[in-house]
């Protein structure tokens, strides 16, 4: 589903929601009506286009991102479980690799693209290229 | 028995809403020979806003995250979250040696086994 408004759509969906639980955890039955924070966040203003992906427990070099024909992919590998375990006895985290895709539906300046990893969630800003931001039209007196 | 309103017309009006989002987060529990220790993915905690309290066998851990703080307004369905979960203490643990930590989204305690509960080597007498 495309929204006019907002100039990406994903385009991989995936098992998210299965995911985002694992990465989140569910939301308590006491609590409000509310969606859970979902996985990834979309943003934009006039200069950036904003991605924010929640992923706990990964250093920021297990993070590979590439941008290709107006999609941002992100993937990575989370391994949750210390070395020196003799047993397991109850796992509910996601563990394994995961990727994530996003049409940006604008032009962006690809060699400018930044990513920040900070308490386990992931920013990329996008900076939009100079054709695409708005600009004010001077109106001339005749 | 005193009747008064507590509503300003003796109505129904609705209570206000709590800020933040209160999730359960997912949690692992492992066993190492000297300790338990507890993974809790808590994404976008600061290390004061986590607490963990042990009460009447529970172990009960809360975080705080501000999603927006010190970012751009995304489309998300809650700027703050309160994370909140309770573990079960059994008698083979020490409470009062529990130890946590923060890094990068996930909250790791360790809880360290009773003394009576550790494994122990067994020396094998040679009867010859």
């Amino acid at each position: 589903m495309r929204n006019s408004n907002t100039p990406w759509s994903m385009v991989r969906f995936g098992n998210i929601e299965r995911e985002i639980n694992e990465m989140l955890g569910h939301l308590r039955p006491d609590a409000q009506p509310v969606r859970a924070t979902r996985g990834l966040h979309l943003g934009q203003d006039e200069h950036n286009v904003y991605v924010e992906l929640i992923a706990p427990g990964l250093k920021a070099d297990a993070f590979e991102i590439t941008y290709e024909d107006q999609v941002l992919t992100i993937k990575g590998e989370r391994k949750s479980q210390p070395e020196d375990v003799v047993r397991v006895l109850h796992k509910e985290r996601f563990e394994g690799n995961f990727e994530r895709k996003v049409k940006v539906g604008v032009t962006v300046n690809a060699d400018a693209i930044r990513a920040e990893y900070r308490a386990g969630i992931l920013n990329i800003t996008l900076p939009k290229a100079e054709a695409v931001k708005p600009r004010r039209i001077d109106v001339q007196s005749a | 028995m005193s009747n008064e309103c507590v509503t300003s017309n003796c109505g129904i009006e609705a209570a206000p809403r709590s800020e933040a989002v209160v999730l359960e987060p997912s949690a692992d529990i492992f066993e190492t020979a000297e300790a338990y220790q507890l993974t809790v993915d808590v994404p976008g905690a600061t290390a004061e806003a986590v607490t963990a309290q042990v009460e009447n066998g529970l172990l009960r851990v809360t975080a705080e995250a501000n999603l927006s703080e010190g970012r751009p307004t995304l489309e998300r369905p809650a700027e703050r979250v309160r994370y909140e979960r309770r573990f079960r203490l059994g008698k083979g643990v020490d409470d009062a040696g529990i130890a946590a930590s923060l890094n990068d989204g996930v909250l790791t305690l360790r809880v360290p086994k009773a003394e009576a509960s550790k494994p122990r080597r067994i020396e094998v007498i040679s009867q010859n």
